[in-house]
């Protein structure tokens, strides 16, 4: 909301400047985010006189004048002006001023000390356009005055200008969407008088002829009718059109910029019927139980649903209440009679209209935050002081005033005590009685409680603390005093789930992964095709089609990563993710029926080794991924995992029966999505799940092995669609507990043994933990292996 | 005898040693069985007998002073010897380039200002992303069809539909003020960082999702004067002791009397607003059966990415969600 400083000063004497008023208003809690000049004073033009202006010796247009500009001795000016000559006094635009006009480069126009076709100038004699004050440029602005040369040209100049607050309002405060709110927070901060304008034309009598009735008494609870009769509609004069220009509303005739100008001044919005054009000279407040067709005055059709509040004439709707007037009872150049609203409209009934009409008007944003009740009559009457005056109207005796609804007095107490209590504060019973009394908050103190009758025009005091932040903020919140005593406390215990992801974190971190921090929210196509779309989640009103899935997978996001960085020559990626996954499918876990549980992603892109002088370019594998997965479940002491490959491009990792994380090979033929061009390999696991195993596994450590270990090698053949997992878990199972451990040194493939065969070649590690194993010893186990292996898979010991 | 050992003493001095063959001179010269020094031993006999004891030590000293020089002067050659290498033993080689990983900013941002809270005794809470209407909003003091809801545009996952609360992406973190709370009487202190949500077009400035660290603090005799004073150790540790700050007045529904903190911004010469606070509301205590009377709270809550990208001087917040290598690659801090 935007406030005019110089309208400001009509209902408070301030004597500082824009900007303390604004560092002002902020600290109590009118955030001003923006401050605008409007017009300048022109700091550095100066009255000067030409002494003498004799012609330039290089060029017939200028001349060169003498200028005595109030310096011990004149100043030589180069001007161009047809009209310059000795003995006239003028504005000269000193040397480094800057006038407030825009170069045709974008610019600021600021005067220097320059060279013109030979000649020193020091400074120029303006025309008005120059200066910004008017349009005139057939010559330089000669001045009518007998202030002494050097006298700053705003002291006789009648120049406008203003500065303009852009304020933030919070919802709580309707009582400051105008300029004497917004003057009253001033007044009670600075102990100033707020000065309200003078309304004199209080009349009791309903206006003759007009009939004014509201049928639905829960969205209008007060309507006021005054009639102005023989105005003439033209332009604003200059005063109005400046305020409003300065708050940025386009100035439009005498009667809407009257309307503006009240609504800005006091907060009631007000509109200007054409009496002429409401039939019947009858206004009916009432809301339909359909949807109506209705064009506003910006000349739009709109579908205004059932419910919403309408303002009627004797046949038809005129205004959608609170909102927008109507095209068919517009103020225009042949309007003679004029009637006023001004009217308290229900604050939910006009956010419901205005929400569903995505309209938001400077009437609507007031009627919704709610508006001073007991403002709607006064208002009617200044506007009509007012337009009376500008249209050179007359006023129809009386005001008609249907009050249905009228305003309950609230009454709220203060507890001194209390304040002090919750603010830490040490503030005297008087200062707090002060404060509520300058902001127009009648408070009395009743045997040492303070007791508030809360104005009409701050609906949202309701309660002591209400009370309690008005005399805080005017108090200054930075004047509160640091506490005496802090108290130490016995902290609570670290939560584990927290503990146990920042450990993750580390731990890919120092594996060498890079976090990312991706969308949440997946595009519609691509999780529908990737993902069973029952599961889905999604969100009603998304941005965009391509924001509105909630992730069941942190995939998407690394791949888009991915993609990414790839186009910009990144040819070795190692990225890690952690974030929330949201499933129909999983168990609940906060909300009925959603799954929201953490997931941990890590993957490879490009190439582990680039080219380098120490041996070829290596490209990242689904095995480099595995080795990491087989280190982290190390350190989470996660030993019970069984892998299981579906497929050759992806691999399932198991605790029992529950799958609690998968490994991937990219398929660019399988995933369209993304053109990504280098191998990718990628692993996501439940984190959530994974916490509760990892934090039951704490192993007992064994001491260093007594006895040596002893190695066998054992190749085996078999066909080559047997999986070298399968035949490890076989060879495990079947050679107990003496076997610690077992890996894969070589494999081979070729014609010598078959052309359907491969042979795999396993290291075995057999130890005892009471003797040293000898061949003796070891030869049975292998045989077990050898003969399980047979028979499962067929395999032949390769010879 | 003895002109003789010094003489030869003089030779070893001067013989010079500068390659593997003058070496093998050298040591044939002076400390072969044939050589100089050797053979001046077998010819202690020939001196008088009262020198002989004299002369041996003298010839002793020289003997480990000739083996001396050439155990050194054999080390030097051995020294410059490595200088001469195959292309591939040159040491200067660069090794392989470094795989670094390293955490997101927004990670190292949110640790910095978990520390500062840890540090305070505050503990962690978490919560769902995916909020019930009454967590992310009612309970909070944010009435049906009251324009504060206007503050927070919002993700709908569900809404309207007969005997079900609206379901939202949460707008904020204080949901999780009200579970822990509805979870735990008082005195509670937690912080409850996480992922929040608001229906907002991208800009640079704005962007659909962010995180929030959230922060309360309910007890007997909490007082606006201790948020305060937690306020500025807050400022003062994550942007230093000489930080320029200021509280103004605000609004948030379920904090009264409510503010926002400004720190000033040397660079823009400008207030920048780093957080929001207040006292607990009231009707949020009273929703969570606690009595408004008898306990009192603050609450505060800050955006992790205004505060990191701040710390950084980072403009655009479309960079957090880009993971461009060249940015990430330049956090290689460890927390």
């Amino acid at each position: 909301m935007k406030i005019s400083c110089n309208w400001l000063k009509k209902y408070i004497d301030l004597s500082i400047t824009p900007e303390e008023i604004a560092e002002r208003l902020t600290l109590l809690g009118l955030e001003v985010e923006e401050m605008e000049q409007i017009g300048s004073d022109l700091e550095g033009v100066v009255v000067g006189e030409v002494l003498e202006a004799t012609s330039h010796p290089n060029a017939d247009k200028l001349k060169l004048c003498s200028v005595n500009i109030g310096k011990e001795e004149p100043v030589q000016i180069v001007c161009g002006a047809p009209n310059v000559a000795g003995g006239q006094k003028v504005p000269v635009a000193t040397v480094n001023t800057t006038l407030p006009i825009v170069l045709p480069n974008g610019k600021p126009f600021k005067i220097k000390k320059s060279k013109i076709r030979g000649e020193v100038s020091f400074g120029m004699i303006c025309a008005e356009d120059e200066l910004g004050i008017g349009d005139n440029h057939s010559g330089i602005m000669v001045l009518d005055t007998n202030k002494p040369n050097g006298t700053p040209f705003n002291e006789v100049a009648d120049l406008y200008h203003d500065t303009v607050l852009e304020i933030a309002i919070t919802p709580n405060r309707p009582d400051a969407t105008c300029h004497i709110g917004v003057a009253r927070d001033l007044a009670a901060y600075f102990e100033k008088e707020l000065r309200y304008p003078q309304i004199t034309s209080a009349d009791d009598q309903p206006v003759d002829g007009i009939k004014i009735s509201i049928k639905d008494e829960d969205k209008c609870h007060r309507y006021v009718g005054k009639v102005i009769k023989n105005a003439t509609i033209k332009e604003s004069p200059a005063w109005l059109k400046n305020y409003l220009t300065a708050i940025g509303l386009r100035p439009v005739n005498n009667a809407v910029d009257v309307t503006n100008f009240v609504l800005h001044e006091m907060g009631q919005p007000l509109h200007a019927f054409d009496l002429d054009e409401v039939a019947g000279q009858e206004i009916i407040v009432q809301s339909f139980d359909k949807e109506i067709e209705f064009e506003t005055l910006d000349e739009i059709k709109r579908k205004v649903p059932a419910g919403s509040l309408f303002i009627c004439d004797a046949e038809k709707p005129v205004a959608i209440a609170g909102v927008m007037g109507g095209q068919n009872s517009e103020i225009s150049e042949k309007t003679t009679n004029i009637l006023i609203e001004s009217a308290y409209f229900e604050p939910t009934s006009i956010r419901t209209t205005s929400k569903a009409l995505a309209l938001q008007t400077d009437a609507s944003y007031r009627f919704e935050r709610g508006i001073d009740p007991e403002m709607t009559r006064k208002a009617a009457e200044r506007c009509a002081e007012i337009l009376a005056q500008l249209t050179d109207g007359e006023i129809v005796d009386g005001t008609t005033d249907v009050h249905p609804v009228k305003f309950e007095q609230k009454t709220v107490t203060l507890r001194p005590e209390r304040f002090n209590k919750l603010m830490g504060t040490d503030l005297k019973k008087d200062h707090m009685l002060g404060i509520l009394n300058r902001l127009e908050i009648p408070t009395e103190n009743k045997d040492g409680v303070l007791v508030s009758e809360i104005p009409s025009f701050r609906p949202d005091i309701e309660r002591e603390v209400d009370l309690i932040e008005e005399v805080a903020r005017v108090y200054d919140y930075n004047n509160v005093q640091s506490p005496t005593l802090t108290h130490f406390h016995t902290p609570s215990p670290f939560p584990e789930q927290e503990q146990f992801i920042r450990q993750q974190r580390r731990f890919l971190a120092q594996s060498g992964f890079r976090e990312i921090y991706t969308n949440s929210l997946l595009p519609e196509s691509y999780a529908e095709k990737h993902s069973n779309p029952k599961e889905l989640i999604k969100t009603l009103n998304p941005i965009s089609r391509d924001q509105s899935v909630l992730r069941d997978s942190l995939s998407h996001g690394f791949l888009s990563s991915v993609e990414y960085n790839v186009n910009r020559s990144q040819d070795r990626i190692a990225f890690y993710e952690v974030g929330h996954v949201y499933s129909k499918d999983r168990p609940s876990t906060f909300i009925d029926g959603v799954g929201e549980e953490v997931s941990l992603l890590l993957g490879y892109a490009g190439f582990k080794q680039p080219e380098h002088w120490t041996g070829k370019k290596q490209p990242y594998t689904i095995f480099d991924i595995k080795t990491n997965i087989e280190a982290w479940f190390r350190a989470l002491g996660l030993n019970a995992v069984r892998v299981q490959a579906p497929d050759n491009e992806n691999l399932e990792y198991y605790v029992g029966k529950s799958l609690i994380g998968s490994a991937h090979i990219f398929n660019p033929d399988i995933n369209k999505a993304f053109d990504i061009e280098v191998p990718v390999v990628w692993a996501e696991f439940n984190l959530t799940e994974i916490q509760t195993y990892a934090g039951a596994v704490t192993d007992k450590i064994k001491p260093v092995p007594k006895f040596p270990s002893f190695d066998f090698d054992l190749a085996v053949t078999v066909d080559k669609d047997i999986r070298a997992g399968d035949l490890m878990d076989q060879a495990k199972k079947s050679a107990g507990k003496q076997l610690i451990s077992i890996n894969v040194f070589d494999v081979y493939e070729g014609e010598n043994i078959g052309k359907d065969k491969k042979s795999i070649a396993f290291r075995l590690l057999f130890r005892d933990e009471s003797k040293t194993l000898t061949i003796k010893d070891v030869e049975p186990l292998v045989d077990n292996i050898l003969k399980s292996l047979s028979k499962q898979f067929d395999a032949e010991l390769r010879g | 005898m003895k002109d003789t050992v010094a003489q030869i003493a003089e030779e070893i001095k001067d013989f010079a040693i500068t390659s593997e063959e003058t070496l093998e001179e050298y040591r044939l010269q002076f400390l072969s069985k044939k050589g100089k020094v050797t053979s001046l031993l077998s010819k202690i006999g020939t001196a008088p007998k009262e020198e002989r004891a004299e002369l041996g030590q003298l010839i002793n000293k020289l003997k480990q002073e000739a083996q001396t020089r050439y155990d050194e002067a054999k080390q030097e050659l051995q020294k410059s010897s490595t200088k001469q290498f195959g292309a591939k033993d040159d040491i200067t080689l660069p090794g392989a380039e470094p795989i670094v990983g390293g955490f997101h900013p927004l990670t190292i941002g949110m640790e910095e200002i978990k520390s500062v809270f840890t540090r305070l005794g505050f503990t962690i809470a978490d919560g769902p992303e995916l909020e019930d209407d009454f967590h992310n909003f009612t309970a909070l003091n944010f009435p049906p069809e009251h324009p504060a809801r206007d503050m927070q545009d919002t993700f709908f996952i569900r809404k309207d539909e007969k005997d079900l609360d609206d379901l939202v992406l949460r707008t904020h973190t204080s949901p999780v003020q009200i579970r822990l709370m509805k979870d735990q009487k008082p005195p509670v202190r937690a912080i409850m960082p996480g992922r929040v949500y608001r229906n907002e077009s991208v800009t640079y400035k704005s962007y659909f999702m962010f995180h929030q660290v959230e922060a309360l603090y309910v007890d007997k005799n909490v007082t606006f004067a201790e948020l305060k004073e937690t306020l500025i150790i807050l400022a003062k540790m994550m942007f230093g002791d000489d930080v320029k700050y200021r509280l103004r007045p605000s609004y948030f529904p379920f904090t009264e009397p409510s503010l926002e903190m400004d720190i000033w911004n040397d660079q823009k010469d400008t207030w920048m607003e780093i957080l929001g606070a207040g006292m607990v509301d009231p009707n949020v205590l009273k929703a969570v059966d606690v009595d408004p009377e008898i306990y009192s709270g603050f609450a505060l809550g800050l955006g992790v990415e205004r505060m990191t990208m701040a710390k950084y001087g980072l403009t655009d917040i479309r960079d957090m969600y880009q993971n461009d290598v060249r940015l990430l690659s330049q956090f290689n801090q460890l927390i």
